[in-house]
């Protein structure tokens, strides 16, 4: 089984994968970088304003898939 | 794995940890009939829905209770290591199934169901100590629901090493901690919750901070009292590290 990578991105701070996964294909690797994502979004969007994270996904070659969420809260009264 | 003879010291000395026991009620439990099994690595050695008529008590390494939905993703719901007897109520309550998988080699003594009656059934004591494990795995249990639902990913795989340290009995202080851990971010993704990738990543930021490292099947912590902090870990719930005048003798 390929052997795939998942770098995370949150704003400008970059943390590189130096373990991996062995999963089946690609579509699996993209399940668990949708997952992935979603969990990074849990963890750091409540209280933040606008915020930019990613998963990278590569296999031993090279760059296979890149995932993006942009979050941005907008008040509409200004806040106390 | 060394050609090492197992008993089930290990089995005694967790029921001893928390309950009194008398000397004959002792040799009753180092006296019980075992079957032993040596088990490779993530083999399921309890296969799902399987109905048991032997309790397995753990004599080396490292074991989880597990169930799974209906695509096969494994949610770990226990970790058992040497000393425990993960499925102990199936002697009372025969027809639940307990699927169990090693996480490391381990070394498992399954003992009859009908041997464990009958110490019981002889002494008190033992129905209580049983009784007493038993319940320190449901309270584990209630832990975990609240880690799993309620806490964020560096809070909860602190908390679940808080928990696996002093059940190693490692040494309460502020110093230094280390303990046998071989489990990968693959078992603690399926132990908390979380993904791999986010198991990693939490990992990498609670070492980076001084609070634990995992390496060479090793869990290192540098300062005890910080990472209870950070794990709002509360260990009273385990019933370990008890002193001999606080173990528990109620029911006769």
């Amino acid at each position: 089984m390929p052997h795939y990578f998942f770098d995370t991105r949150d704003d400008e701070e970059f943390i590189s994968d130096d373990v991996g996964l062995e999963l089946p294909e690609i579509q699996a690797a993209a399940k668990v970088a949708a997952q992935s994502l979603a969990e990074l979004a849990l963890e750091v969007l409540p209280g933040a304003a606008e915020r930019c994270i990613g998963v990278d996904v590569r296999d031993e070659q090279r760059e296979v898939l890149t995932t993006e969420l942009t979050y941005k809260a907008v008040f509409h009264y200004p806040p106390a | 794995m060394h050609p090492v003879t197992h008993d089930l010291q290990p089995f005694l000395a967790r029921l001893t940890n928390r309950s009194r026991l008398n000397e004959a009620e002792q040799k009753a439990i180092l006296g019980l009939p075992t079957h032993f099994l040596h088990v490779d690595i993530h083999r399921d050695f309890v296969p799902l829905d399987t109905v048991v008529d032997h309790v397995s008590v753990v004599a080396e390494g490292f074991v989880a209770r597990f169930g799974q939905n209906a695509e096969g993703e494994r949610q770990i719901t226990a970790l058992h290591i040497a000393g425990d007897a993960p499925d102990l109520h199936t002697v009372v309550v025969p027809s639940d199934t307990v699927p169990l998988q090693a996480l490391s080699r381990a070394a498992i003594l399954r003992v009859p169901h009908t041997a464990l009656r009958a110490v019981a059934a002889r002494y008190p004591a033992l129905a209580e100590a049983f009784w007493r494990h038993s319940s320190v795995d449901a309270a584990i249990t209630a832990r975990w629901v609240v880690n799993v639902g309620r806490r964020d990913a560096k809070t909860r795989l602190s908390h679940l090493l808080c928990e696996m340290a002093v059940r190693h009995n490692v040494q309460d202080g502020d110093g230094e901690v280390t303990f046998p851990f071989p489990l990968t971010q693959f078992h603690l993704g399926d132990a908390t919750g979380l993904t791999p990738v986010h198991v990693n990543r939490s990992l990498k930021a609670l070492a980076a901070q001084g609070f634990v490292t995992l390496s060479g099947r090793m869990a290192r912590i540098p300062n005890w009292q910080k990472l209870v902090e950070r794990g709002e870990f509360e260990a009273g719930y385990l019933q370990a590290g008890l002193q001999p005048g606080e173990r528990l003798r109620i029911v006769d």
